[in-house]
């Protein structure tokens, strides 16, 4: 009798659990809910870690990517705030390695605080990878970059090392880790059951993980080089998906997220995504030896009426600019193409797509 | 019957995993989770014009607890304006009655501003960082003043706002995208 009341009033408790935690259908003041406790990141910490009084190069954050847990064509997002305690010329240097690989290098000279978005992609492989901003000195996460991009070799396929460092030119001087946050997307990445011994000692899992559920996924994924013809004007299409009729629904959002290399000089080279025939961003950058990107396209509250980044000249991507956003009007209830095309102001430069991605935001 | 309805929900609950897409955290990992899911989004246009008062365009509750003492609101946003000049034209993002940040439209061609920041709670649900709460419009970069620091209180309920202000009133702009995700890590 005793244990029947305690699985009844178990048993009521899992029966309205869902109405209060659950709330994938909730409305909250007239707009939807989709469930926050669905969202976790990989590893996030924001307590703040100083290095002062050493020129040594010093580690601030610290984690492990799980072997076989980025899938050939997973990628890591990294966000991290750093700050220096002193404003003044002297380098103060920030690094991230990953597989003991350095992904980016940026130094600081003059200013009070950073935020740094870094991407780092499985190109095909679980054994190599590209990412924007390999050893430059540009502070910015997306927009025109100079120096190399990141091409790796790390073997995601066992356990890697993902580090954030900061180095005083001075010893004086004094650096801050105020917050560092990874992000995972896996794809063509096999469904992991609980026998899949990739994670770590601290975890079990239960059944197969969902990895293309309808949330915020990757539709898109392809770091595969492709060049436009030599001695060409035109556009060419470099990158071209489909995504599939209804998976935004009508509140939800596209993120693309581009790559590019190309001849390093003032000419200006294009780039334009194209959304059911729609023009829904363009850019030009020069001077540059790639060119990193990212916009989110959302559909208002229709499947058939959409807001989106519009066409500028500038080559940036989360700033201030002066242009419009694109409100054009296609029917995303339907398969509709993604193209991605590049050309040049002068036919014999050179312009590569290096990685295309889409990631898609459901919300009804 | 009721009984035995009750008895297998019972069942079924010892018998499920922890959490709702068959991964169960023993304890610190919580990867793994590969659904991303907006806690809130507005993606339809909200325009303010002829007036200079602060006006609220989006306005909700953030359960208390939902971050956990390590996670993060990843917040993102687009303000269109009706008129290019350098009047200031601002979106300001409030929690629980704090200015998070206050990006700003203030250059003569300047007709829209995309933002994209996170707010993270520093292994307490009553510590926060962030980039800094100006007037910058600009998310991934360098900025001349320190990070943002707050200390809200976000184990219980706390309303979240979005303000647009024109500071000349003959001024026109409007919010066209607002989304806001919880990356819950206890």
């Amino acid at each position: 009798m005793f244990y029947k009341r305690i699985f009844c009033i178990f048993g009521l408790s899992v029966l309205l659990l869902p109405l209060v935690v659950n709330s994938q259908n909730l409305k909250i003041g007239g707009i939807l809910d989709y469930g926050s406790r669905s969202n976790a990141p990989f590893y996030a910490t924001a307590v703040m870690v100083n290095v002062s009084n050493t020129t040594a190069e010093t580690t601030v954050a610290s984690t492990t990517i799980p072997g076989g847990l980025m899938g050939s064509n997973g990628f890591l997002r990294v966000s991290a705030i750093m700050s220096a305690d002193f404003t003044n010329n002297n380098t103060k240097v920030v690094r991230f390695r990953f597989g003991g690989q350095l992904v980016n290098a940026f130094d600081i000279v003059d200013a009070r605080s950073w935020s740094k978005q870094i991407n780092i992609w499985n190109t095909n492989t679980p054994t190599g990878q590209i990412a924007g901003a390999g050893t430059n000195v540009a502070i910015v996460s997306y927009g025109s970059l100079q120096g190399p991009m990141f091409n790796g070799s790390v073997n995601t396929a066992i356990d890697q090392p993902l580090i954030c460092t900061v180095s005083n030119g001075v010893a004086t001087d004094s650096l801050n880790l105020e917050s560092f946050m990874v992000t995972m997307m896996p794809f063509n990445r096999p469904a992991l059951t609980e026998s899949t011994p990739v994670y770590g000692p601290n975890m079990t899992i239960a059944g197969v993980l969902s990895q293309f559920s309808d949330g915020y996924r990757p539709l898109i994924v392809n770091t595969t080089p492709t060049t436009a013809p030599a001695l060409s004007l035109a556009e060419n299409t470099v990158f071209s998906g489909t995504i599939p009729g209804g998976s935004m629904a009508s509140n939800g959002t596209l993120r693309v997220t581009f790559m590019t290399d190309q001849t390093s000089n003032g000419n200006l080279k294009y780039m334009t995504v194209r959304y059911g025939g729609e023009i829904v961003r363009q850019w030009a950058t020069s001077l540059t030896t790639h060119w990193m990107g990212s916009f989110t396209m959302s559909n208002r509250a229709s499947l058939t009426n959409q807001i989106s980044g519009g066409i500028s000249s500038a080559a940036v991507s989360f700033s201030q600019t002066g242009m419009l956003p694109a409100n054009i009007f296609v029917d995303s209830s339907v398969d509709q193409p993604l193209i991605c095309t590049v050309s040049n102001s002068l036919a014999t430069d050179t312009i590569t797509g290096r990685a295309f991605i889409v990631e898609c935001e459901r919300a009804n | 019957m009721k009984k035995s309805l009750f008895i297998l929900a019972g069942l079924v609950a010892i018998l499920s995993p922890g959490y709702s897409q068959n991964v169960r955290v023993a304890e610190v990992l919580t990867y793994g989770r590969d659904r991303w899911v907006p806690f809130m989004t507005s993606n339809t246009v909200f325009n303010i014009t002829n007036t200079s008062v602060e006006v609220t365009a989006i306005s909700f509750t953030i359960p208390g607890g939902s971050m956990g003492a390590n996670g993060a609101l990843h917040i993102t946003a687009v303000t269109s304006s009706g008129t290019s000049n350098i009047n200031t034209k601002s979106m300001i993002f409030r929690y629980g009655g704090t200015v998070l940040k206050r990006p700003a439209m203030n250059i003569a061609t300047s007709n829209k501003v995309t933002l994209d920041f996170y707010l993270f709670n520093r292994a307490s649900e009553s510590s926060q960082v962030s980039i800094p709460a100006g007037t910058g419009a600009t998310s991934w970069t360098e900025f001349n003043t320190a990070p943002a620091t707050f200390t809200i209180n976000t184990a219980i309920d706390q309303t979240f706002t979005v303000g647009l202000s024109n500071a000349v009133a003959s001024d026109s702009m409007n919010l066209e995208q607002f989304s806001l995700r919880v990356l819950r890590k206890p």
